[in-house]
């Protein structure tokens, strides 16, 4: 064998190799908490204050304090298991007829009283929080827009994103702001975001103690009125079909049925169902 | 030609050795406030332990959302979900709590320092932002004001018991 053959042939093998031998794996999927600076984190919660704001005056924040309360205990309960300690979460239903939830990047979540309404117990509704929760831990829209302490890079992806020519700071503030609402409120993340919440949201309930086939139910319950009404979430978001086969194969595969069997329906009652 | 084919194989075992995970441990950090260890990827497994925040664990293998980890003598799995590359931050309000110092004091100062000096709405207070209608910061400071202690967070977890 020539040296030439015989040197192709062992770089061939060796960038065949997988990094971790003998069992071991990749890595990639460790979440990158933490690799970010406390100006990254600034940014992001100080982005994600300023969209919150404005969802609020598009959707009046529900004057129920006592339900309001209760949704932060849920979403703390959840947000106990999640990776992002350096964030404050904070949780709110807002008046909507379109059923909804929406995460703004810094740990603001919120969900529309319709889509309260078609809740039935406790476990559904921090199902809802934790896929939300997820969006954020995973940081989808600060991704997305490269919402990070250098403006300059900022500008550069906005400048692709919505071809903005211009390095003023305070204009790509608000663009990158009206950009992350279009992306809540019509466009969607990509699809693959909202798989990925999909999956660490049923893992996040589960953790908790939840019953973790409650999210599996909730868009089943949801899916014809959603479709039927063509709103906000068929539009941004994947197929309730495919979400659904994907749920369902996790839960059997991982036995989600027999963990945490926590539905805690009389306390969501209590406290979230309005009576009419 | 024996001097170049042991060349060739050194080479190869020098790359090899210098790949990630192959020499170095691979090391990340407890993210969540606690982290289960079970015996196997799953949840209905054992729990041979269990982590706080902060706790340096080593990474044996991952299995999809699951990742065998080492700490000391035990083995077993956490979910991947509860930990992170780098040493979480130690107070989960202080970087909150700093920026609500700004927020409430003097929230324009802190927009200009953010958003540098495009004029319009962005050098406005949050009142002044919310009375031109664009913006509801009234509201979302009742939100935030919303302050749950530890205590009571267990006591409602505790109370999960229908």
């Amino acid at each position: 064998m020539k040296f030439a053959t015989l040197l192709s042939t062992c770089l061939a093998l060796l960038l065949s190799v997988e990094p971790c031998s003998a069992g071991r794996q990749r890595i990639s999927l460790v979440p990158e908490s933490g690799t970010y600076s406390e100006g990254d984190i600034e940014k992001e919660i100080v982005y994600g204050r300023e969209m919150s704001a404005i969802i609020l005056a598009e959707r009046k924040l529900s004057p129920d304090h006592g339900r309001n309360r209760y949704l932060n205990l849920v979403g703390q309960s959840i947000v106990r298991h999640a990776n992002r300690p350096e964030l404050q979460f904070f949780f709110a239903a807002v008046e909507s007829d379109f059923i909804n939830a929406y995460a703004a990047p810094g740990g603001y979540i919120f969900v529309t009283t319709a889509a309260l309404d078609e809740m039935r117990d406790e476990a559904e509704l921090a199902a809802v929080l934790a896929h939300e929760i997820a969006h954020v831990t995973e940081r989808h829209i600060v991704k997305a827009l490269n919402i990070r302490e250098d403006d300059d890079s900022m500008v550069a992806t906005l400048s692709k994103v919505i071809s903005v020519g211009t390095e003023s700071a305070g204009i790509v503030f608000s663009q990158v702001i009206l950009h992350a609402l279009d992306i809540l409120f019509s466009k969607g993340l990509q699809v693959e975001d909202e798989y990925s919440a999909d999956l660490q949201g049923i893992y996040l309930v589960a953790l908790a103690g939840y019953d973790a086939s409650a999210y599996y139910r909730y868009l089943a319950r949801i899916q014809p009125l959603v479709e039927a009404n063509q709103g906000e979430l068929s539009g941004t978001h994947p197929p309730f079909a495919e979400r659904l086969k994907r749920l369902g194969s996790i839960i059997e595969k991982e036995g989600f049925s027999t963990v945490g069997a926590y539905k805690n329906e009389k306390r969501f009652r209590a406290h979230v169902v309005r009576e009419n | 030609m024996k001097k170049r084919l042991y060349f060739a194989v050194t080479l190869v075992g020098l790359s090899v050795l210098s790949l990630p995970g192959a020499q170095t441990a691979d090391v990340v950090y407890i993210s969540s406030q606690q982290a289960k260890v079970h015996k196997e990827a799953n949840l209905k497994s054992k729990i041979v332990a269990v982590l706080s925040k902060s706790d340096q664990v080593e990474v044996v293998q991952q299995q999809k959302v699951w990742m065998q980890v080492k700490i000391t003598e035990i083995s077993g799995w956490i979910s991947r979900y509860s930990v992170s590359r780098a040493k979480p931050f130690e107070s989960k309000a202080s970087i909150f709590s700093r920026l609500k110092n700004f927020f409430q004091n003097d929230n324009r100062r802190v927009r200009l320092a953010y958003v540098s000096t495009a004029g319009g709405v962005r050098d406005l207070t949050e009142e002044e932002s919310d009375a031109a209608g664009k913006t509801d910061f009234k509201s979302l400071r009742v939100l935030e004001d919303i302050d749950l202690g530890d205590a009571e967070i267990d006591a409602f977890i505790a109370g999960n018991a229908e």
